[in-house]
């Protein structure tokens, strides 16, 4: 891992809104500010770890964490990761890995003792990604219905 | 499906705090008004249905949808079925399928054209109730990683 010097991280706050929803219409092409406000407001106030990577003051990616409540009857105890963002220029530098170690350490104050992601099986540098961070087949199983 | 009083389903709102509470209290054993406070905050504002279901005035089941917001890189098109409650003495007479049922209608008219829910493999009793509302296997891979 070739980690280059001054990548900084910190809590995501509301003041980097501007500098999440760049990200994310870099990486997806739309623009969802309205989407990210709700989004950061809630990350500050639940307590759930997310994280921004700063380089020279400028922010070049993110986490988002998020605590199970029991939805789809998950205990408490399960974090998911919600939302990594790397922008394009720094992506493959190991920035994610960087957020993703931090993130891990964050959960596990909180008393988390599993986190859970969802990846489409044909997103396979996201596989890749997340089994060199050591993660394994989890027991949820992923239905959908078309309407 | 013998239904002995006609249910009722509107739209779940604010005022429905405490049977929500109590329903979810009822089924997994731990108080959490705070939690449901916010869900439903979040709810009434984002425009995804939700629904409750009525005997009576009283409130016994709920339904919780939410639209994807790209998280796991979910297209805005799906949406999720989150939580679905119904209070034991009323389990297994048709009100889950009922609340899915119009929720489905709901969704389509948001333009959703596609639902995904998680459930655990050994959920049984879950995996044949999706299976019986046509659900099929999906894309997500749950990954997870023990702290």
């Amino acid at each position: 891992m070739d980690l280059m010097e001054g990548v900084s991280l910190r809590p995501l706050r509301m003041k980097d809104l501007d500098a999440v929803a760049a990200i994310d219409y870099e990486l997806l092409g739309k623009q969802r500010r309205e989407h990210w406000e709700s989004k950061l407001e809630r990350s500050e106030t639940s307590g759930v770890p997310s994280l921004a990577a700063e380089k020279d003051g400028k922010v070049i990616g993110f986490i988002l964490g998020s605590a199970s409540g029991w939805e789809y009857g998950i205990p408490e105890n399960v974090g998911w990761i919600d939302t990594i963002g790397v922008t394009k220029a720094w992506q493959g530098k190991g920035v994610s890995q960087l957020l993703f170690k931090e993130i891990y350490s964050m959960f596990k104050k909180v008393g988390v003792d599993t986190i859970y992601v969802f990846v489409d099986w044909k997103k396979w540098d996201l596989l890749k990604f997340f089994e060199k961070m050591g993660f394994t087949r989890g027991d949820m199983i992923n239905l959908e219905l078309k309407l | 499906m013998d239904l002995m009083e006609p249910i009722k389903l509107r739209i779940l709102t604010m005022k429905d705090l405490d049977a929500v509470t109590e329903i979810d209290h009822n089924l997994l054993g731990s108080k959490r008004r705070e939690y449901w406070e916010t869900r439903l905050e979040s709810t009434e504002t984002s425009g995804v249905p939700s629904l409750a279901a009525e005997v009576g005035g009283k409130v016994i089941g709920f339904i919780l949808g939410s639209a994807s917001g790209w998280e796991y890189g979910i297209p805005e098109n799906i949406a999720w079925i989150d939580t679905l409650g119904v209070t034991k003495e009323y389990q297994k007479k048709g009100v889950a399928r009922i609340l899915i049922k119009e929720m489905f209608s709901m969704f389509k008219k948001v333009g959703v054209d596609t639902i995904y829910v998680f459930v655990n493999w050994k959920d049984w009793d879950l995996l044949q109730f999706f299976d019986r509302m046509g659900f099929k296997r999906g894309d997500m891979i749950n990954l997870e990683l023990k702290i």
